[in-house]
């Protein structure tokens, strides 16, 4: 046992006032010649002993009482057989989940933000100057934070925002164990603080807690890391949140002056209903024409927008609901979409034809481009270009497009076939159509790459022997079943769970025979369950196979209306840009080279790097010593120059801390003069996770199940984690029972010499009375 | 013989001052009663009662016959001398006074009790009441014959205040053997302070009851020995030197002791109460007009 303030302990030989007093007492007396001793003496006799007793534990308790209370200003403290640090210095390691939730104003209350900053600084000041502190953000995992002292701490926490996405507690956790491994004290401490919203434990993060735990029990034992949570959670029942959850594109792709859809959904989490709710869809800033909404409480709407750009390029889509809530920054969603001028599609016609629709790619070159078919002005969302096996060398090298269709090739050159796996490998589509023509062993084997290193493309199915007979005009070999549901381009085919195929007559198909069913989707099936038409991921790009001809052949799907739809929408989602544009908050923003255009090609506009990017397979180096690069960047926070990233590196921004539009504009001047400066940009949102606007809290079990696998203290305030770290540090402080004990010492003095007197006046009175009554007589 | 030949001058002097006191006692109880042209005997008519053969023939009242022709008889009240005895406790206890200091000194309990018979004593020789006297502590002391000879006062006096010894008492003992020198049937008048065993002190009385003596029993106290005032460490000596002395912290005792006391009051108040005995307590500050009230009420009921 020690003692905080020792020097008051020595109060305590004030006991021996009453002792001196009492002793002094004993050895004063006056004597008294004594008539009723008959009387005297034998209560004297009798009651000597207990009245002996009753004064010696009367002095005790007056001895005691200055004891306790020195004892009490000297606040000792119990320090049991466990060694306590005492107030060594220590590294206290703040991990603080600054989500977006943290961001909530719950009613009648400051803001979680505030409170967490205010409880932070409590927990500071219980430190001293020797103390280390480490601030780990969940915003800013990545980061290697820095040792700072408390006032600089203190500085940073008043800094600290909250506009994150969702962190993971565990993650959370191991950052700040990880930050525990550079503290300079050996006596470390975590103190993880979140709101302890429902996306912060789940499952996967009690599972990585218990690993934590493992892993630290194996860790050395010198060290000693103490974790503590600082639950700030609010009262989730009490809280009312309407956000943008979602928005989205429809549309496979976006074709320049071709509507495209967009979807938001906007849901409400409050327990009344949201009525005549504003929502603004703005196009690159630009407001449209408000809409209303009205949402039942605790459920979500979906508001769609039709809209056509008369730009290609990268454009910023914003959906945000005018009302003001607990949590307003998720009132607002954005979305990065890249618009195109016109998908390029390469059809290779492995039987052309001179007569009109006898080639095998004539109906799938006027299925894609039906309006330059039909001699129409308008523009086609497709541009399509017919080529045989002979000229596809040729066109591979030339060509822009992001689709090429195969339609009853029969025999390929060993160059094309490298050229069209490497293609597929980058991210290119391919589709194959049957016919006539082809030879299944073409298909069968594998197509290698054109290095050793580069992967061979496989496809999905093994082509067996054709079913049916072609020359039968009426005989039909199977029905073609409704397409796959999981196929969302093709949804649009079968309103109503109507079947679009009823009236194809499919007299021929060849038999699939799928190699690898759990990557590849069957979009097409006859009724008795054959695969027509099979999907499969192949490196970056995709590879369809279909068991049917794109001519007349074998079935008059062709001359349906149904071809076109199909087709179209087919080959615009596999034109669809496939490269991330919308971001999680706090992910790096990565640009790689091959995405900016090259440097021979001339522009005086803003481009968008993807209509451009044609030229990447061009033998040219990328940067030119002829060329000064510069790059910028324009973030929610500002604009930026950014340093050039080392020759074929990619451009990484790793602050995208804020959501919303970062956009990296690279500009190239040519210091010869010969060519003109070129502007390009690229766009990325970055968007904070949906699951931050759902206002519910983690169950208290979960809660108590994460701290007992980290074996961690859960506390509400950091008062209690002030008097839990001193408790930690120096043992049990022992005044709060002393002066207990103090306070029942004295009343008991009290009432001991209370009852002495009492007893005494009350005989006395009695006494009296019965004198009286005597007298009386 | 001269008062001399048995009082010492000092004593004497003593025993002026007592009569003077005693006089004064009871000439300031009497002034204004009326006082009985009857001394010594009394023949009040008390009713007439039918004569029955073997009644004497002379107490026929022959006037009532005469008129009614009826015999009847008519009876007298007899009134006789009251004997009356008077036992002094002269034992150690009886010379407590009051030492709990502050307030003027009070008569010891001794003095009180002999200041009393001496009153008494005035009172009922002024009567013509025989009146005798022992004094007594562990046993009878002084013994003064019953007389009513007004003369006899001197007698009383001196032997009350002839010896000042402390010696313990033990009260039964003492009665018992008192008892069989009372003599006839009478009044017999206790000063003492009852420091003694209570079944003692019971059946002692119980003797005299069955001696048909009227008992009077004046318990004196001091008052100190009735509120105990003491306070801090006092150390009691024995005033009859058979006990003990006892070193306590008084304020502790009190309340002990005042329930000793009045268990022991109650035990005495029990055994008068047994025996048909007048027990009047006092303490040492009670006028003596008031006292001698309590006697005089006491001896009428004795009486009537």
């Amino acid at each position: 046992m020690s003692f905080l303030n020792g020097v008051l302990a020595i109060g305590a030989l004030a006991f021996t006032i009453p002792l001196v007093i009492h002793l002094l007492f004993r050895s004063r007396f006056r004597t008294i010649d004594w008539g009723a001793m008959y009387l005297l003496e034998s209560v004297v006799r009798v009651n000597r002993r207990r009245m002996q007793l009753t004064q010696l534990l009367l002095l005790l308790l007056r001895c005691l009482i200055p004891i306790l209370l020195a004892m009490c200003l000297a606040r000792p403290v119990w320090q049991s057989i466990t060694s306590f640090a005492g107030d060594a210095p220590r590294t206290l390691v703040i991990a603080i989940d600054d989500s977006r939730s943290l961001s909530l104003t719950p009613p009648g209350q400051p803001p979680q933000l505030e409170r967490a900053k205010e409880q932070i600084r409590i927990a500071l000041e219980n430190l001293t100057r020797r103390d280390e502190v480490i601030l780990v953000r969940g915003s800013r995992l990545g980061v290697v934070p820095a040792k700072m002292g408390m006032s600089q701490a203190l500085s940073k926490v008043r800094k600290l925002d909250a506009v994150a996405g969702r962190v993971s507690a565990a993650a959370l956790l191991d950052a700040g164990l990880a930050a525990c491994r550079d503290a300079t004290h050996p006596r470390r401490q975590i103190l993880l603080v979140s709101d302890f919203q429902e996306n912060t434990v789940g499952v996967s993060e009690l599972d990585a807690a218990k690993r934590l735990a493992e892993k630290m029990e194996r860790g050395s034992t010198e060290t000693f890391v103490v974790i503590d949570l600082l639950d700030l959670s609010p009262d989730w029942e009490e809280v009312s949140n309407v956000s943008v959850d979602e928005v989205s594109l429809q549309s496979p792709v976006l074709v320049k002056s071709r509507a495209g859809v967009f979807s938001a959904r906007v849901h409400n989490g409050a327990n009344t209903p949201s009525a005549d709710l504003r929502l603004v869809w703005s196009i690159d800033g630009k407001p449209l024409e408000p809409r209303r909404l009205t949402i039942p409480p605790k459920s979500s709407r979906t508001n769609r927008l039709t809209h056509s750009f008369d730009r290609a390029g990268m454009h910023e889509v914003t959906v945000s609901v005018g009302r003001s809530d607990q949590l307003s920054d998720d009132n607002q969603r954005s979305l990065a979409v890249e618009v195109i001028s016109q998908v390029d599609v390469l059809l290779v016609d492995g039987r052309p034809s001179r007569t009109p629709l006898q080639g095998q790619a004539d109906f799938l070159a006027l299925a894609l481009s039906p309006f330059a078919f039909g001699g129409d002005d308008r523009p086609d969302p497709v541009r399509a270009q017919v080529v045989s096996e002979r000229r596809l060398p040729e066109s591979l090298e030339t060509t822009n497009a992001r689709v090429i269709v195969l339609a009853g090739v029969g025999k390929l050159s060993e160059a094309s076939r490298q050229e069209l796996s490497d293609w597929v490998q980058r991210g290119g589509a391919l589709v194959v159509f049957d016919g006539p023509g082809v030879t299944p062993e073409l298909f069968n084997e594998d197509w290698a790459g054109a290095s050793e290193d580069s992967e061979a493309l496989r496809f999905p199915a093994v082509l067996r022997g054709v079913v049916g007979e072609a020359d039968e005009t009426d005989g039909i070999a199977a029905e073609i079943d409704l397409p796959s549901p999981q196929y969302a381009p093709w949804k649009i085919l079968s309103p109503g769970d109507t079947n679009p195929f009823e009236d194809t007559s499919l007299r021929v198909y060849r038999k699939l025979e799928l190699r690898d069913e759990d990557n590849s989707i069957a979009l097409l099936k006859t009724t008795a369950g054959d695969p027509l038409c099979v999907l499969r991921p192949q490196g970056e790009g995709k590879v369809i196979q279909f068991a049917l001809s794109a001519s007349t052949d074998w079935s008059n799907l062709p001359l349906r209306p149904v071809f076109l739809p199909m087709i179209q929408q087919m080959v615009l989602e596999l034109a669809g840009k496939r490269d991330q544009v919308t971001l999680p908050v706090g992910t790096p923003l990565v640009i790689s080279p091959d995405e900016w255009t090259e440097p021979n090609v001339a522009s005086d506009e803003i481009t968008s790097a993807t209509d451009v990017r044609k030229k990447r397979r061009s033998k040219t180096p990328l940067s030119q010593p002829s060329f000064k690069t510069t790059y910028s960047l324009r973030s929610p926070t500002g604009e930026r120059e950014l340093p050039a990233p080392p020759a074929g590196e990619p451009l990484r921004v790793t602050t995208t801390y804020e959501p919303g539009v970062y956009e990296v504009r690279r500009r190239r001047v040519d210091l010869n003069g010969t060519v003109p400066e070129q502007v390009e940009s690229e766009m990325r949102v970055a968007e904070v996770d949906a699951s931050e606007s759902i206002m519910q809290g983690v169950t208290d079990e979960t809660l108590d199940a994460f701290a007992a696998a980290i074996q961690g203290e859960v506390f509400t305030n950091a008062s209690d984690l002030r008097s839990a770290d001193r408790l930690r540090s120096f043992g049990y402080e022992l005044w709060r029972p002393l002066l207990i004990l103090l306070l029942v010492a004295l009343v008991l003095e009290l009432w001991l010499q209370q009852y002495l007197a009492s007893s005494n006046t009350g005989t006395r009175a009695s006494s009296g009375q019965t004198a009286s009554t005597g007298a009386a007589l | 013989m001269r008062i001399l030949d048995f009082v010492r001058p000092k004593e004497l002097s003593r025993v002026a001052a007592l009569q003077l006191l005693a006089r004064e006692v009871v000439e300031g109880y009497c002034s204004g009663k009326h006082r009985s042209p009857h001394k010594g005997f009394s023949v009040e008519f008390k009713e007439h009662r039918q004569y029955v053969p073997g009644d004497e023939l002379k107490n026929i009242d022959w006037k009532v016959f005469a008129k009614s022709d009826r015999l009847y008889i008519r009876q007298y009240e007899e009134e006789t001398n009251l004997r009356c005895t008077l036992l002094v406790d002269q034992s150690g206890s009886m010379a407590y006074g009051g030492q709990s200091g502050g307030e003027p000194k009070r008569v010891s309990k001794r003095d009180y009790a002999i200041r009393l018979a001496a009153a008494m004593s005035y009172f009922m020789l002024g009567q013509q009441d025989p009146v005798g006297l022992m004094t007594f502590d562990n046993a009878i002391r002084q013994e003064v014959p019953m007389r009513s000879r007004a003369s006899h006062l001197r007698a009383v006096l001196t032997a009350l205040v002839a010896e000042d010894k402390r010696r313990e008492s033990d009260l039964g003992t003492v009665f018992r053997k008192i008892v069989p020198k009372v003599g006839r049937r009478g009044l017999v008048v206790i000063l003492s302070d009852s420091m003694g065993d209570p079944d003692s002190i019971s059946r002692a009385l119980a003797q005299l009851r069955a001696k048909n003596h009227e008992v009077i029993f004046f318990q004196i106290l001091d008052p100190d020995e009735v509120t105990f005032p003491f306070s801090g460490r006092v150390q009691f000596q024995d005033l009859e030197s058979a006990l003990p002395n006892q070193t306590v912290d008084a304020s502790a005792f009190r309340s002990l002791y005042q329930k000793r006391l009045a268990d022991h009051n109650e035990a005495i108040r029990a055994a008068c109460r047994r025996s048909r005995v007048d027990l009047i307590p006092l303490t040492t500050d009670r006028p003596f007009e008031e006292v001698l009230h309590e006697y005089i009420s006491a001896r009428r009921r004795v009486r009537g």
